[in-house]
């Protein structure tokens, strides 16, 4: 089924001489799952909003499959919206709710039972239709509101931090059902959430925002693996990031100073860059550390099992590194306050702007 | 508004929701703190209501001598409808101005907020007497009203407006405004703004999502508003008496002068009984409706 492209171009929001989003263009695709990445205050909502009309740009336009919709009211653009805090009517039941839409689309009764029942089983809760909303669990009262938003199939689905209410357990859950429900439904989807797990599990694509820019746009693997920025490198994943003092070329690459006093051997670095960033599971421990091309001693801080690895922290010279490994081979074998090596590529040193 | 000591959950509310809140816990520290009110109320309510309601069977013959005159003549029960009519009256009016007026001050923001609330609230503090006298002078026959009416040419000469039932209704309408448009403003203040949003983005015109999620999820501050406007209006003394005189006579306007005038004070208590029956049943049957009200919706 169909999903709406949706387009900004040169789109901002001032408010007064606070800049809430500066001038954005981007393109999302037909049917994509599009997330908005960022932390409190970046703007994310404020993007939102430009597409349903409640926060309207201050310049320029969006376009939903090619038509300019920023003048138009958000009742006749046919969004779909899911709200943090479910926005369900609590005075109208389950059934009420989910054909709220319907009714102010003037579609005759037996197809909008119809409708909503086929929209129930389709998030599983057919038999709570009677029910009203204060009587759901919240995720419960989550899948209600997708199946309200979605229930008249509107093109583009909108959801501000939907899952953000909920606990840890019940919101891997729901993403699930999230991505199963997007392959269902076809609609284009912007997701806006401040987890960087959530995004990466669901969306094909990440925007993310710091203070009001778009800093870098990709699929959740790309921007990973080449993060353009220390904030990006940052934000998706746990990164080690060390402060950049000076860089000297050096046969087969880079040697870096840190502000640390590390002396790091890095692929490709130039000057002015800032940072260096390495990710907690290309770092290796013990035995295995050895013949890299940076290679140091160190003391383990900790170690907390989590599920197929473990973190540790090591202590290298000062510096708190954070190392992942495979927990099938290395369980227990570093045990806190014990001495070991720590090990990386030159390739593994990604050496970035601030 | 209602007490929710007495609510049960209903059976299919989720085991994990908390229950019915308990309001009247008996820890000794809060029997202490309401001796004193109680015994306050008893002694100076409570005593003086029984007296008056034993009154009104005591004279001039034990027994109900005194409503069964009530209700087979004089004026007494046309009064008493009469008085009904005009609360309902002073109620609507009441409601169909301060739900606009609520409506307007529930978007003000900041120092017009302030500024409105203080226009609803002055009021409030000014007395009675002071608002109905007031009142007086306008509806005189050669008051403000009736000259300007006569200017612009609507009347050849001045009428009557004081003592009739139209000058009693908007006093009353005037003093008890302000009992209906707060509640009525405090519901509009705390209604959830992304609940009206969720109804736009689905399709709903401003006016659909008005009628449709606005005006019931305002519902509860209005029937509150509601009731306490009625009540008050059945008792409603001062401004009847004032601007009313003997032709729209309420309730308890004839109390005081079955009271005051003619010294009967036994059919005085039996009037000022009947009156707090009636709104004694008035409030049972207004929160009974409340709360399966609110059992079938949030
Ligand atoms: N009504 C407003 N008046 C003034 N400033 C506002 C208003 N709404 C938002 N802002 C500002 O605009 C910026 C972006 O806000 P926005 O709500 O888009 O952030 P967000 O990324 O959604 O944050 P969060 O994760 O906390 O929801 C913030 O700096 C915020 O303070
Ligand atoms: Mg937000």
């Amino acid at each position: 089924m169909r999903g709406a492209r949706i387009e900004f171009r040169g789109v901002s929001r001032h408010y007064g001489h606070v800049v809430a989003l500066h001038e954005t263009d981007l393109t999302i695709e037909p049917g994509e799952f599009f997330a908005l990445l960022g932390p409190s205050g970046s703007g994310k909502s404020t993007l939102l909003g430009a597409v349903t009309g409640f926060t309207p740009p201050s310049s320029g336009q969006v376009l939903i499959n090619g038509k300019n919709v920023t003048d138009v009211p958000p009742y006749r653009r046919n969004i779909g919206m899911v709200f943090q805090n479910y926005a369900l009517f609590p005075f109208m039941t389950v059934f009420q709710n989910v054909a709220f839409p319907l009714q102010t689309r003037k579609m005759p009764k037996a197809e909008i039972k119809q409708r909503v029942e086929r929209s129930l089983a389709m998030v599983r809760l057919s038999d709570m239709a009677g029910r009203l909303p204060r009587q759901l669990s919240g995720g419960q009262q989550q899948r209600i509101a997708l199946a309200r938003a979605s229930v008249y199939d509107p093109p583009v689905l909108l959801m501000d931090e939907p899952l953000g209410a909920l606990d840890k357990n019940l919101r891997e859950e729901l993403q699930d059902e999230i991505r199963q429900f997007h392959r269902d439904v076809g609609a284009t989807i912007i997701y806006v959430t401040h987890d960087q797990a959530e995004a990466a599990a669901l969306a094909d694509r990440v925007a993310i925002l710091r203070a009001g820019r778009l800093e870098q746009i990709g699929t959740p693997r790309g921007l990973y693996e080449n993060p353009r920025n220390g904030f990006v490198a940052g934000f998706l994943g746990e990164a080690n990031r060390f402060a950049v003092d000076r860089i000297t070329d050096e046969p087969g690459g880079v040697r870096l100073a840190t502000r640390e006093g590390l002396t790091l051997a890095a692929a490709r670095g130039t000057a002015g860059e800032a940072i260096v960033c390495v990710r907690p599971e290309r770092i290796a421990i013990g035995e295995a550390a050895d013949g890299h091309a940076n290679s140091f001693q160190g003391t383990v801080i900790d170690a907390v099992f989590s599920a197929g690895s473990v973190r540790y922290r090591v202590d290298v010279a000062g510096c708190t590194l954070l190392v992942r490994a495979g927990s099938d081979r290395t369980r227990n074998a570093f045990d806190a306050g014990a001495p070991v090596h720590v090990g990386w590529d030159r390739d593994d040193a990604l050496v970035l702007p601030a | 508004m209602s007490l929710t000591a007495g609510q049960t959950a209903s059976p299919d509310t989720l085991p994990a929701r908390p229950g019915p809140v308990r309001v009247w816990s008996q820890r000794p520290v809060y029997v202490l703190l309401a001796t004193g009110p109680a015994l306050f109320l008893a002694a100076l309510f409570l005593l003086p209501l029984a007296h008056v309601v034993v009154k009104g069977f005591a004279a001039p013959a034990s027994g109900p001598g005194n409503y069964t005159r009530i209700v087979t003549g004089g004026p007494y029960l046309p009064v008493m409808l009469g008085t009904l009519e005009t609360a309902l009256m002073v109620t609507a009016v009441c409601l169909v101005l301060a739900y606009p007026l609520a409506f307007v001050g529930s978007r003000l923001q900041g120092r017009l907020y302030t500024v409105f609330m203080a226009l609803i609230l002055i009021p409030l503090f000014t007395s009675v007497v002071v608002r109905s006298y007031a009142w007086m002078v306008l509806f005189q026959r050669s008051g403000p009203i009736n000259q300007t009416l006569v200017t612009l040419g609507f009347i050849e000469s001045p009428i009557r407006l004081l003592q009739t039932p139209f000058a009693v209704t908007v006093g009353m309408v005037h003093v008890l405004l302000p009992m209906m448009v707060l509640p009525i403003l405090t519901s509009m203040r705390s209604l959830d703004g992304t609940l009206l949003q969720a109804g736009e983005i689905m399709g709903a015109s401003p006016a659909r999502v008005f009628v449709r999620i606005f005006v019931p999820m305002t519902l509860p501050g209005a029937s509150a508003g509601i009731i306490l406007v009625f009540i008050s209006a059945l008792g409603f003394f001062v401004t009847p008496a004032l601007l009313g005189g003997a032709r729209s006579t309420m309730i308890a306007v004839l109390i005081e002068q079955q009271a005051v005038d003619l010294l009967n004070w036994p059919m005085a208590s039996a009037l000022a009984t009947m009156l707090l029956v009636t709104a004694v049943l008035i409030y049972m049957g207004y929160s009974r409706l409340t709360r399966r009200f609110n059992e079938m919706r949030a």
